[in-house]
């Protein structure tokens, strides 16, 4: 599964969801066919996913809204496992990610 | 109608301009595209300003980018005038931000509502507790997530300036922003 544009690309491997590029959409409804990859990722039951988004270099407020809401869907069904991986290189990531924390505790946060 | 809201000490020390865009209305979709490229270009911009060396100038333009990005946005939503006026500046480790636009008298008075909400609770709380309320019901979006991401992360101050104009149904709005650069 992949959605690329000239600004983005998103892509599953397996259980991995990768993000790389500039995602600055208008609102959630932009943002609902990353929503739909990522869901269909999770349909699969795996053990854990992973957010790999090392390379998203930037996202508006409405991205951080579909992270959150993401996570806190996995948080909900309580079956699979969720990592994050950001950069440090990123300010954004150092910055906000930190919150999905806060929303799943067990969640797994890397910013390296 | 309330005249001024936030932090009068945001506007109150020498700004040093640096920059001055107008955008000009048109389709949102390519209003929207405005939003992210003059972001892009103004952190950029500010970045090499700054005089910082890598890793600090690093910084500064991603954390300028976010802000005019989310406040542009934010402007370009809800405008009704002819054009958005930005004017941006470096201060003292600080990045200085006004925007200056027209909205309608309703988007004016929730805006208020919204802000004093802002203003009596903390930031952090205010960021998680919306994250959860937009997860819990699809059709919530925004509601201020960007200013509270900026209040929250970026430990931004406002300044917001409501203003009548010569018709009665819309307000000048001048928001006024602080982000510090350490």
């Amino acid at each position: 599964m992949e959605i690329k544009t000239g600004e983005y690309r998103i892509w599953s491997e397996e259980s991995t969801i990768h993000f790389e590029g500039t995602m600055r959409l208008s609102g959630m409804e932009a943002y609902e066919p990353i929503l739909k990859l990522m869901d269909e990722v999770l349909d699969q039951s795996p053990d854990q996913i992973n957010l790999n988004l090392l390379e998203l270099e930037f996202l508006n407020s409405s991205g951080i809204n579909l992270l959150a809401r993401f996570v806190i869907k996995v948080r909900k069904l309580g079956s699979t496992k969720i990592s994050v991986k950001g950069s440090k290189r990123i300010p954004w990531q150092s910055k906000s990610l930190p919150n999905l924390n806060r929303l799943h505790p067990d969640l797994t946060l890397s910013v390296v | 109608m309330q005249e001024v809201i936030g932090n009068p000490e945001v506007v109150e020390h020498k700004q040093i301009p640096t920059f001055r865009l107008q955008l000009f209305e048109g389709p949102l979709e390519l209003a929207w595209k405005h939003c992210d490229i003059t972001a892009d270009f103004l952190g950029k911009l500010h970045a090499v300003w700054s005089g910082q060396a890598d890793t600090d100038a690093n910084e500064i333009r991603h954390n300028v980018s976010y802000i005019i990005n989310e406040m542009l946005e934010n402007a370009v939503k809800f405008s009704c005038s002819p054009c958005v006026e930005l004017d941006t500046g470096l201060g003292h480790k600080k990045f200085l931000l006004r925007i200056v636009n027209a909205i309608t008298r309703d988007s004016a008075m929730q805006f208020q509502e919204l802000l004093n909400k802002m203003e009596k609770g903390d930031p952090s709380s205010l960021l998680i507790e919306r994250l959860e309320f937009n997860a819990a019901d699809p059709n919530l979006t925004g509601s201020g997530l960007g200013l509270l991401t900026l209040m929250s992360d970026y430990s931004v101050e406002f300044f917001w300036k409501f203003a009548e104009t010569d018709d009665s149904e819309f307000i000048n709005l001048e928001a006024h922003a602080s982000l510090p650069l350490e």
